[in-house]
C-alpha cells in the first residue's frame, strides 16, 4: 500500500468516527417503554366501573381533573370509556377468530397502572366540602405507588363540582411526585413481574418431585432459577404447593444489557428453556407483567 | 499611646462607608406555605442579611432551595423537586449556580413582595411573600436534564 493510500485510509477512519459515536449514542438513548396509566373510579364489588362512572357527576369531574394533572406532565392516559368501547368493537371484529377465555382476559386488561379515584360530598350546617381519595397501584403486582386524601375547603356553596376541582388541584402534584419517586426507584431497582406456575390438569408432574441425584425438589430448582434471573436477586415467593407456585413479585430491569427495553417475553423464553433442560414442557400466557406457566412432562 | 490602642481595639467592624460586614447565605427552614393555585405556589420566606436588599435576595433563594431540595410541608409540593441534592450539584453544579446564585430563578418568580422588615443588632430581617411558577420551573429543570420528565 502506498503512502497516499495509508493517508486516505486514516482520513476515512477519522472522519467516520464522529458518526459512529453518534450512532452509538443514539443506540444508547433508546426511549424507555412507559407504563400505561388509566384513571378509574372506585367501585365496590357489586358495581361496575362503567356504571359508577356514568352515574356520578363529581366522580367524572374528579377523574377528569386527575387526567388533566397527568396531561400537564406530558403523560397520555388511557381513557376508560374509550377502552371499554374498543373492547366491544374488537370483540365484533374478531368474532371469527379462534379464541378462548384466556384471550378474553387479555383483551379486557386495561393498563399497567391504575389510579383509582373516589369522591364524596360532605354536607353540614357549617358548609359543604368534598373529599377525594386517590390511589395509584401496579395492576399486576398490586404494589401501591401513591396514596393521597384531599379535602376541599368547607364553603357555603352548592357548587360541588368546584369543590371537587379544588380538592384535586391541591394534592394532584403530590400524587404525581410520589408516583415519580417510585418510577425513579424502578429505574434503579427494577420493576415487578408476577409469575404463576401450575401443573397441567392431566399431568402427573408434581412440583415437590425430588431429583434423585441432587435431592432438590423441582420447586427448589425453579426458585433458584428465579433468584438467578431476577434483578439483584429480588423476588418474593408467595407460596408453593405440589401443583402451584406463585411469585407475586419478581424484579426485572427496565433495560436489558444492550440498552433495549426489557421484554418480559424474554424472561418467559428463558424459563421455557430452563424447563426443557429439566425435560418439562411449558405453556405460557403473558398478560402485561403477569406470566402464567403451565407445566407438564415431555 | 494607651488611648490610641484602646480606641482602635473598640472600633466596630464597619467599613469606611458604614455598611455591615457581608453575611453569607445559609439555608434555613423558615419557609411557610401560604396557598397554591393551578401550577403556582405562594410561600412566605424569612431571612436576614446586612441590608434589606441582600436579605430579600436571601429570602428568595431560601424559598427556592427549600422547594427544590426539601419540599414544603403542608403544601402541594411536599416532595422536593430534586430528590438527590448531592448528586444534582455533582452533575449540574454550573446550572444550579446560575439558577440560585446568579439570579436565574427570578424568571420563575411571579411575585416577590416584602411583607415585613425589621432591624436587629445591625442586621436586617425580612419576610417575603413569593409566588413561584411551578410548571415553568419544572420544565426548565427537565429541559436541562436536572430532573427527569414524568415516567420511567
Amino acid at each position: 500500500m502506498t503512502k497516499s493510500n495509508y493517508v486516505c485510509c486514516i482520513l476515512i477512519i477519522l472522519t467516520s468516527l464522529p458518526f459512529l459515536s453518534l450512532q452509538a449514542q443514539a443506540d444508547k438513548e433508546k426511549p424507555t417503554a412507559q407504563p400505561s396509566i388509566m384513571v378509574i373510579p372506585f367501585a365496590r364489588a357489586d358495581q361496575s366501573l362503567r356504571s359508577v362512572y356514568d352515574k356520578s357527576d363529581i366522580v367524572r369531574i374528579a377523574i377528569t381533573k386527575v387526567k388533566e394533572g397527568f396531561d400537564q406532565r406530558g403523560v397520555n392516559t388511557i381513557d376508560l370509556r374509550a377502552k371499554l368501547r374498543q373492547a366491544g368493537n374488537n370483540e365484533i371484529l374478531q368474532e371469527e377468530q379462534a379464541g378462548d377465555l384466556k384471550d378474553a382476559v387479555i383483551a379486557n386488561s386495561g393498563a399497567d397502572i391504575y389510579v383509582e379515584v373516589d369522591a364524596n360530598v360532605h354536607k353540614t350546617s357549617t358548609g359543604n366540602s368534598v373529599s377525594v381519595i386517590m390511589t395509584a397501584y401496579d395492576a399486576y403486582s398490586g404494589e401501591s405507588l401513591a396514596n393521597k386524601v384531599s379535602n376541599s375547603p368547607k364553603m357555603y356553596t352548592d357548587n360541588i363540582e368546584k369543590l371537587t376541582e379544588k380538592a384535586i388541584e391541591f394534592e394532584i402534584d403530590n400524587l404525581l411526585n410520589t408516583i415519580q419517586e417510585k418510577f425513579t426507584d424502578m429505574m434503579d431497582n427494577g420493576r415487578s413481574v408476577n409469575i404463576q406456575i401450575g401443573v397441567a390438569e392431566n399431568s402427573d408432574l408434581r412440583l415437590d418431585a425430588e431429583d434423585p441425584e441432587t435431592y432438590e425438589l423441582l420447586s427448589d430448582k425453579i426458585e433458584s432459577w428465579v433468584e438467578s434471573n431476577s434483578l439483584k436477586s429480588q423476588y418474593r415467593l408467595q407460596g408453593v404447593t405440589p401443583n402451584r407456585m406463585t411469585f407475586d413479585l419478581v424484579k426485572v430491569p427496565i433495560k436489558d444489557e444492550n440498552g433495549n427495553n426489557y421484554r418480559v417475553a424474554k424472561l418467559a423464553q428463558a424459563f421455557r428453556g430452563f424447563m426443557r433442560e429439566n425435560k418439562i414442557t411449558c405453556q405460557q400466557v403473558i398478560q402485561g407483567n403477569n406470566l402464567v406457566f403451565t407445566l407438564s412432562k415431555i | 499611646m494607651f488611648f490610641v490602642l484602646i480606641f482602635t481595639s473598640c472600633k466596630s467592624s464597619q467599613s469606611a462607608t458604614g455598611t455591615q460586614k457581608p453575611m453569607p447565605f445559609e439555608r434555613t427552614a423558615e419557609v411557610e406555605f401560604v396557598e397554591a393555585a393551578s401550577n403556582t405556589i405562594t410561600l412566605i420566606s424569612s431571612h436576614r442579611a446586612e441590608n434589606q436588599q441582600t436579605a430579600i435576595v436571601y429570602a428568595e433563594v431560601n424559598a427556592l432551595e427549600n422547594l427544590l431540595f426539601r419540599g414544603i410541608p403542608g403544601s402541594n409540593q411536599e416532595n422536593p423537586m430534586i430528590a438527590d441534592e448531592k448528586n444534582a450539584f455533582k452533575k449540574h453544579n454550573e446550572f444550579l449556580k446560575r439558577l440560585l446564585d446568579q439570579g436565574t430563578y427570578r424568571q420563575f418568580m411571579i411575585a416577590s413582595e416584602n411583607e415585613n422588615t425589621q432591624l436587629f443588632n445591625n442586621m436586617t430581617q425580612v419576610k417575603q411573600l413569593i409566588t413561584i411558577d411551578l410548571k415553568a420551573l419544572r420544565k426548565h429543570l427537565e429541559s436541562n436534564g436536572v430532573i427527569r420528565s414524568f415516567g420511567l
